[in-house]
């Protein structure tokens, strides 16, 4: 049962991301990538990390994408469908990306000994919000509080660009 | 294993029973409820064999007309997302219900039978997730109808949606402060104890501030008046102006889902859930005093009743707010949401952590 909501989750984000570069609309491009991260979310949520998964839809699918939304609706759709930069030079960056990656994906194939850590047992609340949330309150204190400050900049940041106008 | 599957279809169709059939009265409630609120008659007139019963029937009449009507594409715009936004719209404000408790769990026959249908863990956050992903039918819905009009509406609407989904999350930042968890069964049953002894404590009596903050927002949410800018119906045209036919219906549809959605969360999150002042799993009581013992299945049968009065008074309320208040303007209604409702929302979780801190 479980292996088979695996099976379609991932024929699901295999589809969808490769129906976002195969696309010729813009729009299409996007909305294949929202159902990717929505798969994606899927596939955390089944790997007991439920929290992730809706985080991931909350902030990509549901913050991000936003973002990539509203560029495209602002284009003008004829120009979107038939721009296309240096078609010669991107074939060959492409072909040397691929490449690149199929090796990646060989490589670890004929190893002996598999990537993947043995099968243990979890740990009873692995992956819930109160484990989470004291694992980065205090093992990674520093790096989330220096993530918060980040923040904090950014939005005034943001603050300051669209807030203050010169008269 | 059968049998969990057949308990939670039945769980399914008991939830999405009540929703659908709500939200359909509802269509017709609006209009009666204006109609007495401005000394009219109101809807009254669709009859079966002279049958009128109050005009109970105009939303089945509703539905007809609009199956049976035109169901129209733009031609320059794109047909699949133009199809796709209104399935949209009603699939966010739906799979909220999910994660809604609706009564204590059910002891029957050797079973324990949590009434809810998913018992996430991470609970609120699904609802803001999936809350949050309704922007799209939105936007989508303009930019598919390749109309100036319906493109500034929808940009108009994302606008506001993003805005006060921002006060909106902070709000609940509150709650799950006091009740020390974002489940949702698990703050439905921690609002069965009594402060002080005989104070049920309920979310709006733990936060008041929060409760307000929280309603707002949703209303807002639910792109009603007096957030109705998006729709504006009588005199700008919103999003859907290029819908016909059903279509219009699944967006009408799915702004009365997602008053009985906010109408269910508020009460999930602010007026006990399922729980009855003074009724526990045992019977009527009163701290200290007394109990009156009653059966087990009354007693959960009584807290979805329970759940289900509260849940329609809050889509009353909500019916009465859109008929008494004037629509805001836009900047004022940007400027309620990032200088009034934020900042209140981040004093909110402040005093909550010092009350909790001090007490």
């Amino acid at each position: 049962m479980e292996n088979l909501f695996f099976y379609i989750a991932a024929m699901l984000a295999i589809v969808s991301a490769s129906s976002v570069i195969l696309q010729r609309k813009v729009m299409y491009s996007v909305l294949s990538l929202i159902v990717t991260l929505l798969s994606v979310a899927w596939m955390y949520a089944m790997l007991s990390a439920p929290f992730l998964a809706v985080v991931q839809v909350i902030l990509y699918a549901g913050a991000i994408m936003v973002l990539f939304l509203f560029v495209v609706m602002m284009l003008k759709y004829e120009k979107t469908e038939t721009f296309r930069f240096r078609p010669g030079l991107l074939w060959c960056l492409g072909l040397v990306a691929a490449i690149a990656f199929l090796i990646e994906i060989v490589l670890p194939l004929n190893m002996t000994e598999s990537l993947a850590p043995a099968a243990t047992a979890l740990a009873p609340g692995f992956g819930s919000i109160k484990s989470l949330g004291s694992i980065l309150y205090t093992q990674y204190l520093l790096p989330i509080e220096l993530t918060g400050i980040l923040l904090l900049v950014a939005v005034v940041g943001v603050a300051l660009l669209s807030g203050v106008k010169k008269e | 294993m059968y049998l969990d599957i057949i308990i939670t279809l039945i769980k399914i169709a008991i939830v999405f029973g009540f929703v659908l059939n709500v939200a359909a009265i509802l269509s017709w409630a609006e209009r009666k409820q204006s109609a007495v609120m401005q000394d009219r008659i109101g809807a009254n007139r669709a009859d079966v064999l002279g049958f009128r019963i109050f005009g109970l029937f105009h939303p089945i009449a509703d539905t007809i007309k609009m199956l049976t009507k035109e169901d129209w594409v733009p031609p320059a715009g794109d047909a699949f997302v133009h199809t796709m936004a209104p399935f949209l719209a009603l699939f966010t404000a739906l799979v909220v219900f999910a994660v809604i408790p609706f009564g204590d769990t059910l002891h029957i026959a050797g079973r324990d039978i949590p009434l809810q249908i998913a018992d996430l863990n991470v609970g609120i956050l699904f609802i803001v997730a999936f809350g949050g992903l309704g922007f799209y039918s939105v936007v989508l819905a303009g930019w598919s109808s390749e109309n100036k009009y319906s493109l500034l509406g929808s940009l108009r609407a994302a606008a506001q949606l993003i805005s006060y989904e921002l006060a909106l999350g902070l709000s609940i930042v509150g709650i799950v402060m006091v009740y020390g968890s974002i489940e949702l069964d698990d703050i439905a049953r921690a609002q069965g104890q009594y402060i002080l002894g005989f104070i049920p404590y309920w979310g709006i009596i733990a936060q008041p501030l929060g409760f307000l903050l929280f309603f707002t927002a949703a209303v807002a949410e639910t792109k009603r008046v007096p957030f109705d800018l998006p729709e504006s119906e009588s005199e700008i045209i919103g999003y859907f102006t290029e819908y016909s036919g059903m279509k219009f219906g699944a967006f009408w549809m799915g702004e009365f889902i997602e008053v009985v959605a906010v109408a269910g969360v508020v009460t999930a999150l602010y007026f006990g859930g399922w729980q009855i002042p003074f009724v526990n799993n045992q019977g009527i009581f009163f701290p200290g005093l007394f109990t009156i013992p009653l059966p087990h299945v009354l007693i959960v049968l009584l807290q979805v009743a329970a759940f289900g009065l509260k849940v329609l008074f809050f889509c009353w309320f909500m019916l009465l707010v859109r008929w008494t208040l004037p629509r805001f303007r836009y900047d004022q209604l940007m400027a309620f949401g990032w200088k009034f409702m934020v900042p209140l929302a981040l004093l909110n979780i402040l005093v909550t952590g010092l009350f909790m801190y001090v007490f």
